[in-house]
């Protein structure tokens, strides 16, 4: 039994406990559509986790009403205990229809805490709550406390997240998912790379190096370089230097940089070897190109009715129509080769009529078909907006599925709605009108295109008058057809609002939404509406699915515009971005009333724009400063104006062109790039002083089961250099050498 | 003289050229730093891009310049006159412009960091995209009148942390511009039009911003107090937790403005456009709401102790938990 040395009348006494903390992923929507069902689902999954709590020796010290607060004094059964409800909840599930489920998130956390009978205080319970927020559903999260302590006596299947930043909790705590269902989350090329890099004797040299080269900061503290996510760190390479001989001669350019050039030379040879499976060939030999060749194979002795050929071309030229085309083929790609594919190159090489195809030959049954898919889809961690993209997918693919011998060209044409009416139980069209008609009564019905308009095409659109000649009915109908379930639809806008910069008040517009379409779907309850629309501030600034803030946006192309004009004259600076992207500038009188026409800012906007990463806009604007005049010069107004404006390319933000009036600011969503290490000089408090504008800590994001480069939940994380501000220079062993320049 | 003889001089090392004639010379790209041109007159000259560093150019003539470009940075320009003159990304880096003319000069995003520019005229000047951060533009008493920045243009110019206090900035556009805690106690801002603008934890006490549209600008933490917002639009405009007691916003135009937590103790609202304002958990202790529209406006946990809202229209109001002026708690 628990050996508890309290007494009931001591008030309470501090020891260093392991706690648990659990809690069930959307208690009150579900509470607000069926209070009494869910009051008794939440009473027997709390049952349960009381009895395996007992069981291995804990104690339930409070229930927080969806969830419970339960002390062990081992760690190892603490995390055993966790691990077994998730899997009986599991277990349970299978047996049991959607609505009689519930998911709970555990995290778990070891500290020294302050213990009363009925209750924990402590800093330490204030993290495990936390940590129990960024466990998936169904998932566990830990602590590196908790990791270090049981990694020996567990065997357990761990996923390092990285360094998180918890909200209200000053220290940065490393944190890790344990994974349930390994197969299915371990599929990656990276995993083995970054097992043999870590593997190698001169690890930490290696993490020096990709950690230099990515970031242009030189990190020696050994403990925060094995804190750092080698994974994440290779991908950001591979995205900087895309191609074999672009990554040779970066990582070359970086290492002449270093103090000591020869040994890290060697170090970057065994980088680029062991990454070199993550290329693309160009000559065909090397084994990522041999899935295309093997599709071919695949596909085309299996093919040999020429008319189902047909019509796999015909369903891909459809769904290439669409413009969320991108996630549809990853998923398609994901389901054949059970791999996940981010990179569109990869993409680009297979052929979407062959993944048809390939799914056509494996699932021969639309049931199986679907089964499979949405077990794929469950898999991911944007399962709820990937249910949408899979509905679309069976639409698509129904045709091939119903008496092929019967289809006909003219459905093939317009899937999207013969499908639906077959799918339709009901001969008369749904109100699509009706519900058109009564969301464009709604007061934030800019808003409300905005989210649906996300929703369908994957994009956001902050210009008022492209919203407004939006048709409010086909949003609506897209919408349905995109979600033919109500859950489907709740559960896609409950994720994309989560990732949003307003997420308050799109929650509000969400169930605005759902409200207004539960005509469309029978028998569906829309939760009770929290929010009173009206108190909502209308304010006409970004709020898609921005990054932090606003704010933080705004600041940043000011202290950018502060930066250069502290370091450069403004007016070579504008000549240099005006000939970068207008091509000329010769010093005639027109030139510089061209030149008046737009002030800094302005430029400073469209090249950002117009580079979509660190490395376009180097190359850019050295270009631009060898044509002109005086090229030395130039090129030192260029390289303090990269320098500045490297903070965009960092936090994936970048303003786009705007007006002189600042009304709406557009944040697309960028591609994330680094730095090269070319001939900078690298001052590590520069870096602080810069970062030191932003309100929130800067730290690095973690990385999820599946990334994927075009999701809005990603970059509301910002990149960071891991290290806090605060640090000290670089050490003498790797000194980078400067520019000269200056 | 001629442009040679000064060339050749100054390579000798000669600097002093007080009270020559140079105007309409063409200087561009040269390297004058630290020479004196005290009283000279360069009407019409043109110093594209040249080295000025440190120069004398107090009370020179510098009407219809070209400084385009012009590195005068820690330059002396007391006096100097530079009305129409263009300036455009010039660097003034700490330069001493007090008392000159750059009355509808072109200072299009100029570096004029921690110049200063007390008792400077810049009425109807292009400061676009300009950056003043640090930039002393104070007015004092018997010493320096106020810096004249009417109708200047300073949209996008960044004055962060700028000292405008006592100046002159009525019917200025400054739209989009950054005065993240600038301080501009006692300026006038009449008419001014600041729409967009940041002005988070702005120090506008007894400001005078009367008739000045403040759409959608960015007020949180502002202090406010006995400023002069009369006939304000303040439409969208955040003022969390902004300081405005005792101020002045009869006639304002406030509807959906963002007052959460704000202080607005003994202001004078009347008249004033308050519908769908967000007032929560503000504070209206004895605030004057005579006429004031409060239509639908969140009053939620106000404090409108002794406040007269008598002749107030709160039809629709949310009051929930506010505290009426008789001191009781409405139900929500």
């Amino acid at each position: 039994m628990e050996s508890n040395p309290q007494t009931s009348e001591l008030r309470g006494h501090r020891t260093l406990a392991t706690v648990v903390f659990t809690d069930c992923v959307g208690f009150s929507a579900k509470m607000s559509r069926d209070e009494d069902h869910t009051l008794d689902l939440i009473r027997r999954d709390l049952k349960l986790m009381q009895r395996v709590c007992e069981q291995y020796e804990g104690r339930v010290l409070k229930s927080t009403g969806d969830g419970l607060l339960m002390y062990f004094i081992s760690a190892i059964r603490a995390v055993k205990c966790a691990v077994e409800i998730q899997d009986a909840l599991t277990n349970a599930a299978i047996q049991l229809s959607e609505r009689d489920v519930l998911k709970h998130r555990i995290g778990v956390h070891l500290a020294d805490m302050f213990i009363t009978d009925t209750d924990v205080m402590g800093n330490g319970v204030n993290i495990a709550a936390r940590l129990q927020a960024e466990a998936d559903p169904g998932g566990i999260c830990i602590s590196q406390t908790v990791y270090d302590v049981v990694k020996t006596g567990l065997q357990l299947h761990i996923k390092y997240l990285g360094p998180r930043k918890l909200k209200n909790i000053d220290e940065v705590v490393p944190a890790y998912k344990i994974l349930l269902q390994p197969e299915l989350e371990e599929s990656d090329p990276c995993e083995s790379i970054v097992q043999n890099l870590q593997a190698n004797k001169n690890h930490l040299r290696i993490r020096k190096l990709i950690y230099y080269a990515c970031k242009n900061v030189w990190e020696s503290d050994t403990h925060l370089l094995n804190l750092l996510d080698l994974k994440e760190l290779i991908q950001e390479l591979v995205k900087l230097a895309p191609t074999l001989p672009r990554l040779q001669s970066f990582l070359g350019a970086a290492v002449k940089t270093l103090s000591k050039p020869t040994e890290y030379q060697a170090i970057a040879q065994i980088v680029i070897t062991e990454l070199e499976p993550l290329y693309p060939s160009e000559a065909g030999g090397l084994p990522d190109s041999a899935p295309t060749q093997v599709t071919a194979h695949r596909a085309h002795p299996q093919v040999s009715d020429p008319e189902l050929q047909q019509r796999y071309d015909q369903i891909a030229e459809s769904l290439a129509s669409l413009s969320s085309l991108p996630r549809i083929k990853k998923l398609c790609y994901y389901v054949c080769r059970k791999k996940w594919e981010s990179d569109p190159e990869q993409l680009q090489g297979v052929p979407m009529a062959a993944l048809i195809a390939e799914i056509h030959q494996a699932s021969p049954d639309l049931e199986q078909f679907r089964l499979t898919l949405d077990s794929f889809v469950k898999t991911l961690s944007k399962s709820a907006e990937y249910v949408l993209v899979a509905n679309t997918l069976i639409q698509h693919l129904q045709p091939l599925y119903l008496s092929p011998a019967s289809a006909n060209p003219e459905n093939l044409q317009s899937p999207k709605l013969a499908a639906y009416d077959r799918q339709a139980s009901s001969a008369a069209a749904p109100p699509y009108a009706e519900t058109g008609v009564a969301l464009e009564q709604e007061q934030n019905l800019l808003r409300i295109k905005k989210l649906m308009f996300y929703l369908c095409e994957r994009r956001w659109e902050n210009n008022a008058a492209a919203l407004n000649n939006l048709n409010t009915e086909s949003l609506v109908r897209q919408l349905h057809q995109m979600a033919p379930a109500a859950a489907q639809l709740e559960a896609a806008l409950e994720a994309v609002v989560k990732s949003l910069s307003k997420p308050a008040e799109y929650q509000a517009i969400a169930h605005t939404i759902l409200r207004r379409m539960a005509s469309l779907y029978p028998g569906y309850q829309p939760p009770k509406v929290e929010l009173d629309s009206t108190n909502m501030a209308v304010s006409e600034t970004a709020d898609g699915p921005a990054p932090a803030s606003h704010e933080t946006s705004r600041f940043s192309l000011f202290d950018a515009r502060l930066d250069i004009m502290r370091n450069t004259n403004p007016l070579s600076a504008k000549i240099l971005l005006f000939t970068a992207l207008k091509n000329e500038f010769h010093f005639t009188e027109q030139d510089w009333l061209a030149l008046k026409l737009t002030d800094l800012d302005g430029l400073l906007r469209e090249a950002l724009n117009c580079c979509q990463s660190y490395t376009d806009m180097e190359e850019l604007l050295y270009r631009a400063a060898r044509t002109l005049p005086t090229p030395d010069e130039y090129v030192h107004t260029a390289t303090r104006l990269i320098k500045s404006l490297r903070f965009f390319y960092f936090h994936g933000k970048v303003p786009v062109t705007l007006p002189p009036m600042v009304e709406d600011t557009d944040i697309p969503l960028a591609e994330k790039a680094g730095t090269s290490g070319t001939e900078e000089s690298i001052t590590i408090l520069e870096q602080a002083d810069m970062t030191c504008q932003l309100a929130e800590q800067t730290i690095l994001p973690a990385v999820e089961v599946l990334p994927e480069a075009d999701a809005p939940a990603e970059i509301t994380e910002s990149w960071a250099i891991a290290p806090p501000p605060p640090h000290p220079h670089p050490s003498s062993e790797s000194d980078p050498t400067s520019d000269g320049t200056e | 003289m001629e442009l040679n003889e000064l060339l050749l001089r100054y390579e000798a090392g000669e600097t002093n050229f007080q009270g020559e004639s140079l105007a309409g010379m063409d200087l561009s790209g040269t390297d004058l730093i630290g020479i004196d041109l005290q009283t000279c007159d360069l009407s019409g000259a043109c110093f594209i891009l040249t080295y000025l560093n440190r120069a004398n150019l107090s009370h020179a003539n510098l009407q219809r310049a070209r400084l385009c470009g012009a590195n005068l940075s820690q330059a002396d320009l007391l006096h100097a006159n530079l009305q129409d003159a263009d300036l455009h990304g010039a660097v003034l880096y700490g330069a001493d412009l007090r008392y000159a003319n750059l009355g509808l000069a072109n200072l299009l995003d100029v570096n004029l960091i921690s110049a200063d520019l007390r008792e400077v005229k810049l009425a109807g000047a292009n400061l676009q995209g300009a950056c003043l951060r640090g930039a002393n533009l104070r007015y004092e008493r018997r010493v320096y009148e106020s810096a004249d920045l009417r109708g200047a243009n300073l949209q996008n110019a960044d004055l962060r942390g700028a000292n405008l206090s006592g100046a002159n900035l009525s019917k200025a556009d400054l739209r989009g511009a950054n005065l993240q805690e600038a301080n501009l106690q006692e300026a006038t801002l009449s008419g001014a039009v600041l729409i967009g603008a940041w002005l988070k934890g702005v120090f506008l006490t007894d400001a005078d911003l009367e008739g000045a549209d403040l759409t959608s600008a960015e007020l949180t933490d502002g202090k406010l107090q006995r400023a002069n917002f009369s006939e304000v639009n303040l439409t969208q405009a955040n003022l969390t937790s902004a300081n405005l007691t005792d101020a002045k916003l009869e006639r304002g135009i406030l509807v959906r403005t963002i007052l959460k937590l704000a202080r607005l103790n003994r202001a004078d609202l009347s008249r004033a456009d308050l519908r769908w304002a967000d007032l929560a958990e503000a504070s209206l202790i004895a605030t004057y709401l005579g006429r004031a529209d409060l239509r639908q406006a969140n009053l939620t946990q106000a404090n409108l102790a002794q406040a007269e809202i008598s002749s107030a229209n709160l039809h629709g109001a949310e009051l929930s938990g506010a505290t009426m002026p008789d001191g009781s708690t409405h139900d929500g």
